[in-house]
């Protein structure tokens, strides 16, 4: 195969795929670019754990061999990818960010990890993250957190903090994040990439350690769009393994974006001002002021804005929060009562919290769940999609960091995960100092095809990627 | 001594909530965790503050209208 020249690693999967389909670039080569792009960069940005060079570099003399051989089977096929540390990989150590499963080696892949090797992607390794997908950057788990690429004094947002590191500063085509609160579309935003979580049930959770689970999702983060697409088109759809899968037959996500054209017109954009675009909401003025420039655009393109109104958004937090806490309790009981000092501070605090609240609290945070569904059921019968940001706030700055602040304040981002609402999170521009923001597109259920036409409207007219980070 | 009145439940009360829990905490645990717990202790004092009439429990996601036309 013939070998191309500098900047593999800032390939998109979909031109990356075009090049390895037409065998014009080899997988080993392209393996190779990333490897080399991680010993580089990783003492920098500390996003990977575990870097698993010498498997990747087989995987991918196999994908070479399918692919020269006439057996191309996709567009994930010679791919490199990674996994938050806490999908499940047979024979490798998946630690969840923490001291208490440092030594943990899984017997099995987790359905996720297996269907994106299957579609014949190359697993690069496997990437930080906050501690059992909860809390932030704490110095005290035996993993440095992970730091941004478009200013490495900041944050990248978590939990799935090295997955959006790495992608944003081409250390692999794409990564696997996974969703509580917002851990998927909180760092794609803060790192300016796309992250999505689909609708619950429509992605496995097999194999993938628990915070919450009827409240935990599993996605993807890429570079593009078109990339979001053709990664959760890998892993989407029933599991026997996974009760909670649909077995509603899986979109060619993809497909439907080249059909669509990018064409957005006639569709009803919800936007929910009184909690999302609050004056004493607490929100980041550039941040608002960003994706108010993005309704204009997606106005522009043809969508039909209309303000509506959900009263419960405000608990939506505390329920979100209390469900969490008390699963994640649930979970971690045995080992938070034994072996309470081999987790990091943070996360041993707020897992001790969660054994703290009561039936009583759980059983009305769940009440509050049922009232907020009916209330977006309404919703979604006046408008396709809500789009709202991200994010309140861009990348926090290690120095200084309040590790509350994640309890103060609205998130925008749980609202989805209470809901099980698929969403998608694209770049939507900038601060003045350089820092990413994110523009947010929620769903129908199972109407994944709904949020990537509009998030891909977006981005293509926008041309947010365009531009990479200053980090080397 | 300070007469100022500690917020939400009092440390002896905290501690005794942890030992119910079974957490296993010393003082000083207690001491440093209470200051998150009255933070967090803001959120359920929300949800038991809304008047959710005979609202049911939501439990998992189950979509309760019909699917997109995409799906």
């Amino acid at each position: 195969m013939a070998t191309t020249n500098a900047d593999l690693h800032y390939l998109t999967i979909s031109q990356a795929g075009a090049l390895l389909q037409r065998q014009e670039l080899s997988p080993v080569e392209l393996t190779r670019a990333f490897l080399n792009r991680i010993e580089a960069t990783n003492d920098q940005l500390h996003s990977f754990i575990t870097i698993l060079s010498e498997q990747a570099l087989a995987d991918a003399r196999v994908a070479e061999a399918e692919i020269l051989q006439g057996h191309y089977k996709g567009p994930m096929h010679g791919i490199p990818f990674a996994l938050k540390d806490l999908y499940d990989t047979a024979g490798i150590r998946t630690t969840s960010g923490s001291q208490v499963d440092i030594d943990r080696v899984p017997a099995e892949d987790a359905t996720t990890t297996a269907r994106l090797k299957n579609a014949g992607g190359i697993l690069l390794g496997k990437l930080a993250m906050h501690e059992y997908a909860l809390g932030g950057p704490d110095f005290t788990t035996p993993f440095a957190p992970a730091r941004n690429p478009w200013n490495l004094d900041h944050i990248t947002g978590g939990s799935s903090s090295g997955s959006g590191a790495a992608v944003a500063s081409g250390q692999c085509m794409g990564a696997l994040g996974s969703c509580t609160g917002g851990s998927i579309r909180g760092p794609a935003s803060l790192c300016g990439i796309v992250g999505i979580k689909a609708t619950y049930g429509r992605v496995s959770r097999a194999g993938v350690v628990t915070l919450s689970w009827s409240q935990d999702h599993c996605g993807p983060m890429t570079w593009t769009v078109e990339d979001a697409a053709h990664m959760l088109g890998a892993i989407a759809g029933y599991d026997p393994r996974d009760p909670t899968t649909s077995a509603a037959p899986v979109p060619n996500y993809a497909a439907g974006l080249k059909q669509d054209n990018q064409n957005i017109r006639g569709v009803t954009i919800g936007v929910p001002r009184h909690f999302f675009f609050a004056a004493d909401g607490g929100a980041n003025p550039e941040t608002l002021a960003a994706v108010e420039k993005g309704l204009t655009v997606l106005e522009g393109l043809g969508a039909h804005l209309e303000e509506v109104t959900i009263p419960s958004l405000e608990y939506v937090r505390a329920a979100n929060t209390v469900i969490m806490l008390s699963e994640a309790f649930a979970f971690h009981e045995k080992n938070l009562k034994s072996r309470a000092n081999e987790f990091g501070e943070m996360v041993r605090a707020r897992f001790r919290i969660g054994g703290l609240l009561t039936a009583s609290d759980y059983v009305q945070a769940q009440r509050v769940r049922k009232l907020f569904n009916r209330e977006l059921a309404q919703t979604f019968q006046k408008v396709d999609v809500l789009v709202t940001p991200t994010m309140t706030q861009p990348a926090a700055a290690f120095e200084g960091y309040d590790a509350t602040s994640t309890v103060r304040g609205p998130s925008f981002t749980a609202p989805f995960n209470l809901s099980g609402l698929p969403a998608i999170s694209v770049p939507a521009g900038f601060t003045a100092s350089g820092l990413p923001i994110g523009l947010q597109v929620a769903g129908k259920p199972f109407d994944e095809p709904g949020i990537f036409r509009v998030a891909y409207a977006y981005e293509q007219a926008t041309r947010w990627f365009d531009q990479r980070p200053p980090f080397m | 001594m300070s007469s100022a009145k500690e917020p939400g439940v009092s440390l002896e009360e905290f501690r005794l909530m942890a030992e119910r829990a079974g957490l296993g905490m010393t003082t000083q645990e207690l001491e440093d965790l209470k200051p998150l717990y009255d933070l967090y202790a803001q959120h359920t004092e929300i949800l038991h503050s809304i008047d959710l009439g005979a609202e049911e429990m939501g439990m998992t996601f189950h979509p309760d209208w019909p699917p997109a036309p995409h799906a």
